[in-house]
């Protein structure tokens, strides 16, 4: 269960029943680190490099990645063209789309995919 | 939460979007209730609104023996609160093509299904309908059906003037997931260089290409 605010340098960041921030210009690097903290994880490298991509997905296209197009992204780059999705579950636990949308700052999606 | 019934094996499934009534909708010429069972009819887009009245013309259709009626739960979510009518179960868009592709692929030729299914889409939309027909495309991805969409000039042009649409759309061809041909326009350099093929009108009925597996929106 995912307090509605959080408390964060000072900010109080609301977050809908969901987890996800209710406004994404609240989002910051350190916040992301709060927010994966509270749900247990510590972000590596690889964490980060999925966070900034569902990012920059959704700052272009305006939704979050299909997860088939996350792996084959994430194969590039890790230069490992048999790596599958268990990877990518096993950095995110939850669902890495919508994990990383989470950590990343999006709300919810409104979208059927 | 959706729910599905994911043994039923359907000889036709059909996908309605428009807030068309029953008994003026045609499927390749054929009435509704005359195509062949099981049915599963889909509701998706404005066509959210046919199932909102228990005593609908298309709800009724669920109380003939091998019809089943599904629609798509965010499409009725952006637009209605509550719940439709009870006879019509929630699905989703993957959902659909899971039961599509499992109809097409019982009823047609083998060496059919490796071809890309050919969606065509012909009329100007508002944004939301761009956005609800990208999410059909994107759905099929998602489950790595091969896609041609092929636009007319009308929708084309519609799609083109939608800015934001016509970004996210750009997300089939930057990560390969479907092919997308224009018909009856003149070639854009800058289009072109993004992907987008163009054709003459004529190619409409390019030869080979499979009427079952085709889906017009």
């Amino acid at each position: 269960m995912t307090d509605k605010v959080v408390e964060h340098e000072g900010r109080r960041i609301l977050l809908d029943d969901d987890g996800h921030l209710i406004d994404p210009d609240d989002w910051s690097q350190s916040l992301a680190v709060e927010l994966s903290r509270r749900e247990g994880l510590v972000l590596t490298d690889a964490h980060w490099w999925v966070i900034d991509f569902v990012r920059a997905y959704h700052a272009r296209y305006g939704n979050p990645p299909l997860m088939r197009v996350l792996i084959g992204e994430f194969r590039n780059f890790k230069n490992e063209p048999e790596l599958s999705s268990r990877e990518l579950y096993r950095l995110f636990s939850d669902n890495p789309v919508r994990q990383a949308c989470r950590l990343g700052g999006y709300p919810k999606p409104d979208w059927c995919i | 939460m959706t729910s599905d019934r994911k043994h039923t094996q359907y000889n036709t499934v059909v996908m309605v979007r428009a807030k068309d009534r029953l008994n003026a909708t045609r499927i390749e010429g054929i009435a509704v209730e005359d195509l062949t069972r099981p049915l599963l009819v889909f509701f998706h887009g404005d066509a959210i609104d046919l199932i909102a009245d228990e005593s609908s013309p298309w709800v009724e259709l669920a109380r003939q023996s091998g019809i089943e009626l599904a629609y798509c739960t965010t499409a009725w979510q952006r637009r209605r609160n509550g719940l439709p009518a009870a006879a019509v179960r929630p699905s989703s868009l993957v959902q659909f093509w899971a039961h599509q592709m499992a109809c097409w692929q019982a009823c047609t030729d083998p060496d059919l299904n490796e071809q890309p299914v050919l969606i065509r889409l012909i009329d100007a939309q508002p944004a939301l309908g761009w956005q609800e027909r990208l999410e059909v495309m994107l759905a099929a991805a998602t489950l790595e059906i091969p896609l041609s969409i092929q636009f007319e000039a009308d929708a084309w042009c519609s799609l083109a003037d939608a800015a934001d649409q016509r970004r996210a759309w750009q997300q089939l061809l930057d990560f390969e997931l479907a092919d997308i041909e224009v018909l009856g326009v003149e070639a854009d350099p800058d289009q072109v260089s993004l992907g987008v093929r163009y054709a003459p009108a004529a190619a409409r009925d390019r030869a080979g290409q499979p009427a079952v597996r085709r889906i017009e929106l």
